[in-house]
């Protein structure tokens, strides 16, 4: 549940971004990192195995100003991908107010994806939140791999594999390059404020 | 909320998003709709490639022993990418045999020969002397891990003439292990126990 404080007239949400390990979660946070890193105090906090895996999270905090009289403070999470670190998740994810599922396109990837779905629906149970009434935004990640010549799941088998019942707002992306990974985030911290909102109506 | 406010609202929300990441993004090309990329023919290779990277698994070291096969044949007249290929060919062997004790740096040996290679066979005209220079910048990188595995293996050699001391610490760090587990299931049961307990103490009153 969002941290809100009427008196100071703030708002605290926390995002959290999921999905199959290597898929691209902690560069997505990188990158936007890099294109407000000027703007914001904080820093990108990382918590890396030799091998760059999350080991715990990654961390961005930024005030992204006032919307309707109140102060905004996002929190952007990262959880580790890798299956082995599932308690890691949930206490990740504990507080959450919206999730980014960053999927993997690459063909290899089908059945990692649709499992980190899976994992991601248990995780959310067990703070007593319903996967199918939480702001979630779709992302499809490393499109650019298509350009050498990998094989990619196209975007309709993501969408009716990941998002057919779902139905949330979604964007073919590459973390990599930059492409989609603010408008990503954007949808996703307006879709939580909403949700937020909603909530204390 | 009635229907004008939160049109409103969600137009103040995007407008401060805007102020803050700025308007001026990439918006996504797929590039699935650019038409057929050129033909790779190390593409098997670089799928297979990019899986180990992320994992590595039994299946994908014999796919890549597969794949560097089928290409050493057809390079097998040009020495610089042959060159490259065997030490793929090396380099998955000796993961697949020590699997999780293969020294870390082997992966990032075949994520480097693999891009080089890369950049050889896709460079039209590329000169004689930069191939040579990119694979001899490798077979050095490649000899130096080589050493560093030798030592590894002799000092594990010598290691085992010991065996009082590398017995004892092998006993030693077993029976931490086990000592650790059993501490973090019975802390487990206790923290299933208490979250119980405040459950309860919740629904009685009634929070
Ligand atoms: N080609 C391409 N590679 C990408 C893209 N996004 C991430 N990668 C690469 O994929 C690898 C894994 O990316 P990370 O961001 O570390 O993945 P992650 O989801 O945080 O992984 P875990 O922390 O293990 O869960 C890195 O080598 C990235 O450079 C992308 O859009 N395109
Ligand atoms: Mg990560």
């Amino acid at each position: 549940m969002a941290v809100i404080n009427i008196k100071k007239k703030e708002v605290q949400i926390k995002i959290v971004y999921v999905g199959p390990g290597r898929g691209g979660k902690t560069t997505n946070l990188e990158y936007i990192f890099s294109k407000i890193r000027h703007r914001i105090q904080s820093d990108l906090v990382s918590i890396k195995t030799h091998g760059d895996r999350t080991l715990f999270f990654d961390f961005l905090p930024f005030a992204l100003g006032e919307i309707k009289g109140y102060k905004i403070k996002t929190q952007l999470y990262t959880v580790p991908g890798q299956v082995k670190y599932n308690a890691t998740r949930k206490l990740v994810l504990k507080g959450a107010d919206g999730v980014v599922f960053v999927a993997d396109s690459m063909e290899v990837m089908r059945e990692k994806n649709v499992n980190s779905l899976k994992n991601l629906e248990e995780n959310l149970a067990f703070h007593n939140i319903d996967l199918y009434s939480f702001p979630v935004v779709m992302q499809y990640n490393k499109r650019d791999l298509a350009a050498g010549g990998i094989p990619l799941l196209d975007i309709q088998t993501l969408e009716s594999d990941l998002n057919s019942r779902l139905k949330a707002p979604s964007f073919p992306a590459s973390a990599i390059k930059g492409d989609n990974v603010i408008r990503t985030v954007k949808k996703a911290i307006s879709t939580t404020i909403l949700a937020v909102q909603q909530e204390l109506q | 909320m009635d229907r004008s406010d939160k049109e409103r609202l969600v137009s103040d929300i995007e407008n401060q998003l805007d102020d803050f990441f700025g308007e001026d993004e990439n918006v996504s090309r797929d590039h699935d709709a650019d038409g057929a990329p050129a033909p790779n023919p190390l593409e098997q290779l670089k799928s297979v490639v990019l899986s180990i990277d992320w994992e590595i698994t039994d299946e994908c070291l014999v796919e890549l022993e597969q794949s560097v096969d089928t290409l050493m044949d057809t390079y097998k007249d040009d020495r610089y990418t042959h060159t490259m290929l065997r030490m793929l060919n090396a380099l998955g062997k000796y993961i697949k045999k020590r699997k999780a004790q293969a020294h870390p740096d082997a992966i990032k040996r075949v994520m480097s020969v693999f891009k080089n290679l890369e950049q050889i066979v896709s460079t039209a005209g590329m000169s004689e002397k930069r191939k040579k220079s990119i694979v001899a910048a490798e077979i050095r990188r490649f000899k130096e891990l080589k050493e560093r595995v030798d030592s590894k293996r002799r000092g594990r050699a010598a290691a085992a003439g010991d065996t009082t001391a590398g017995q004892r610490a092998t006993e030693l760090a077993n029976e931490i292990g086990k000592a650790v587990s059993a501490a973090t299931a019975s802390l487990k049961k206790e923290l299933k126990a208490l979250r119980q307990r405040i459950k309860a103490i919740e629904k009685k009153l009634n929070i």
